[in-house]
């Protein structure tokens, strides 16, 4: 990836500060409601607007980190400290991270793990790559529907896959992404909207981690070399 | 009745989409007819709602721009922009625009766009219960009658008639000093504001009891109050600040 500064990636920057700021305006508007007309509200609505207040500063949270990523990749202070991590249990702390949004969206997830599941990587750059992943596949996936994650070995490789049963046709934004993976170059064109997407592409990047997005099960996968 | 009007929604953020229509709950008179997430398909949509009155719009939907999109509807559909870039200001006012809102949205900003509808005097043409006094800001008196709309029928009931109200989410629940009782659409701030302050009080988030039913106020735990009212068995709880206010308001000395 090019890491000298050009315009994509100054335009890729101010997509990212946008896409930052956006659940903050959600989080400023909900508490206006809390805040200044409260009592107009009944208490449903209120649990309402508080978790949505919850969610939001997740989202925010996730948001600022990978803005950070994306300037620790750009300013080449991505230096990362490999050790031995297991995979599953990153997943399981990420499932119960998400906990919440999880029952919200009365998601039925299946996690499988195999037998093998250390690798050798940066655990918390991998934990960002997992965490992105588990954060699209759940606000992608509708309400009631099912999320299976699988953790398997093939050959000399460690994959984990997301994926929902939602078949609905990716959208252009997706499509672009997808396209820019293969391509040397981003452009304005290719460039990908989605910066959970985008973080967890730089970031497998980095970590020499093979990503594979699949189109039609809107799948997201991500391969480990084994220990 | 209000007219009602046809309002679409384009924007591409999702929390942003429930919280305008939260927001909009207040606003009884507007009907949200379709919504839009991406240019694709808020294009389809603007052609396809073509006379509606009022757009909601975000400007930036997943890096496209929206602008293009108003040539779609007819010149009478105002748009009110909500959008976090405020560099299109000046170009959006092109347009039959009402308004435009950089985010964060407020309700009190939101308000502040769509009185710029010009809202009753266009919409507002017969008898709107509890509307009209709203128009110019005036309440009820005690001896005023309010047109209820109860079951499908337009019933004037005695403001007097009333001893309690209790909020239902968008409801409110009205019970009468006879023991009757209805429900009706509409938060009970639209209450608070139109009862006269001297004869209704609200005594808690979700109600607001007859002040000459009132039997007595015994002090409740963490300084709330617990309220009997003429022909309601349950007491009522007075939260903590209503009953401070209750107790200032109405107290002879200050030793209460």
């Amino acid at each position: 990836m090019d890491q000298t500064p050009n315009p994509v990636n100054k335009q890729l920057l101010s997509r990212l500060t946008h896409h930052v700021r956006n659940p903050f305006n959600g989080i400023i508007g909900f508490t206006d409601l809390l805040v200044n007309h409260f009592d107009k509200h009944s208490d449903d609505d209120i649990r309402k607007y508080v978790q949505i207040v919850h969610q939001l500063s997740k989202k925010a949270l996730l948001r600022s980190e990978n803005l950070a990523w994306w300037l620790k990749f750009y300013t080449n202070n991505l230096g990362p400290v490999f050790q031995d991590v297991d995979v599953s249990e990153l997943v399981k702390e990420e499932l119960s991270y998400f906990a919440t949004e999880i029952e919200r969206q009365q998601l039925d997830i299946e996690f499988e793990k195999g037998d093998h599941n250390m690798i050798y990587t940066d655990k918390v750059m991998l934990q960002a790559i997992i965490r992105n992943a588990m954060s699209n596949i759940i606000e992608f996936t509708p309400q009631g529907e099912s999320v299976d994650i699988k953790l398997y070995q093939a050959g000399t490789k460690l994959n984990l896959a997301f994926s929902n049963t939602f078949k609905e046709q990716p959208t252009d934004e997706t499509l672009a992404f997808i396209n820019a993976l293969g391509n040397k170059e981003v452009t304005t064109e290719t460039m990908p909207d989605n910066p959970g997407l985008w973080c967890i592409k730089m970031l497998s990047t980095k970590l020499n981690l093979a990503l594979a997005i699949q189109v039609k099960s809107n799948s997201i996968n991500v391969s480990f070399g084994l220990n | 009745m209000a007219k009602s009007i046809n309002a679409l929604i384009i924007e591409d953020d999702a929390s942003s989409v429930t919280l305008l229509k939260e927001f909009l709950k207040d606003f009884s008179y507007i009907n949200i007819t379709g919504e839009a997430t991406n240019i694709k398909d808020a294009e389809v949509l603007m052609k396809e709602h073509s006379n509606a009155d009022l757009v909601f719009m975000d400007i930036d939907l997943k890096g496209a721009n929206s602008l293009d999109l108003i040539k779609h509807v007819n010149a009478k559909t105002r748009v009110l922009f909500i959008t976090a870039f405020p560099d299109f200001a000046v170009k959006a006012f092109e347009f039959n625009t009402i308004d435009y809102i950089v985010k964060p949205i407020s309700f009190d900003r939101l308000k502040k766009a769509l009185s710029r509808l010009n809202i009753y005097e266009d919409h507002h043409d017969d008898v709107e219960d509890l509307d009209k006094p709203l128009k110019n800001g005036t309440k009820f008196g005690i001896d005023n009658m309010v047109l209820m709309n109860i079951n499908d029928e337009m019933k004037f009931i005695k403001i007097k008639d009333i001893n309690y109200i209790e909020a239902k989410g968008n409801y409110t629940y009205v019970a009468l000093n006879d023991g009757n009782s209805f429900t009706t659409y509409g938060l009970i701030k639209l209450w608070e504001d139109k009862l006269p302050a001297d004869d209704f009080f609200r005594v808690h988030r979700s109600t607001i009891v007859n002040l000459h039913n009132v039997i007595k106020i015994e002090k409740g735990t963490y300084d709330t109050g617990i309220l009997y009212l003429k022909g309601v068995d349950q007491p009522f709880e007075v939260s903590r600040n209503y009953f401070s206010i209750i107790k200032n308001k109405f107290k002879l000395t200050s030793t209460l």
